[in-house]
């Protein structure tokens, strides 16, 4: 059946969503972490979203079991900010100051994760309005007897 | 007696064109943020998903209003179905009195 689909492409927008979103915090927690795993300061983190192709023809194939299901939808994939450059904080007592007495602060605006968060919130919240709007359908679908 | 007139079938292909509706619009939303989507419309015609030229952009509250849009279309589709599955089910009954 066809909606099934649409509750894929709803739950895969979800579920990128929440990635952007968990992104967003793990910025806003290390906004000042000067030590991260890989050394250095912490590299800001982002969410690149990517089209999952829409084919109406695939439904066919994947019932055929020839193809993976590639239903539409959105792909997210967690990267680092690599070419924003560290912000440099005069602070001498710091025990990360180079010997100038400047310590290397990661590459996150607050404001920006600020801006990013409620956007990638609302985006959640159409998606959940979407996925309640398939269910709808569904239920009267159910209701044919 | 054209009882089991088309009718039937076509609210069946009918509530089957807003079934692909609704995948088209939830792929819309869910590539709201996506860089470089163009967004998709649905093709009566070719029977599929085809990119929307005229305003390539997702626009949210458009397609949040599509969406109900198209969820009450459904609604009306399966209430009529109903109906229509009752007279013949009258119908039916009143041949075994």
């Amino acid at each position: 059946m066809g909606l099934n689909q649409a509750f894929d492409i709803s739950v895969s927008a979800i579920e990128a969503n929440r990635l952007a979103l968990e992104a967003i915090n793990s910025n806003i927690a290390n906004i000042s972490t000067t030590r991260s795993i890989d050394g250095g300061p912490y590299h800001r983190r982002f969410v690149v979203f990517e089209e999952q192709p829409l084919r109406f023809d695939q439904l066919l194939q994947s019932a055929q079991n020839k193809l993976e299901t590639n239903a539409g939808g959105v792909h997210a994939k967690m990267t680092q900010d690599d070419i924003a450059p560290f912000e440099k904080v005069y602070n001498p007592g710091h025990p990360d100051a180079d010997p100038s007495g400047y310590v290397t602060m990661p590459n996150v605006n607050l404001a920006k994760e600020m801006v990013d968060l409620v956007e990638k919130s609302k985006l959640y919240e159409a998606n959940i309005t979407a996925f309640n709007a398939t269910k709808k359908m569904v239920t009267d679908t159910l209701s044919i007897q | 007696m054209a009882i089991f007139d088309g009718e039937i079938s076509k609210l069946e292909s009918a509530l089957d064109r807003s079934s692909k509706v609704q995948d088209v619009i939830s792929h819309n939303i869910a590539n709201a943020n996506t860089p470089g989507f163009v967004a998709m419309k649905f093709d009566d015609v070719l029977g599929k998903a085809v990119e929307r030229m005229d305003n390539p952009k997702v626009n949210l509250e458009q397609e949040l209003a599509a969406l109900s849009e198209n969820g009450l279309a459904y609604s009306s589709y399966t209430k009529m179905l109903i109906t229509k599955l009752n007279t013949l089910r009258t119908v039916v009954k009143m041949g075994k009195s």
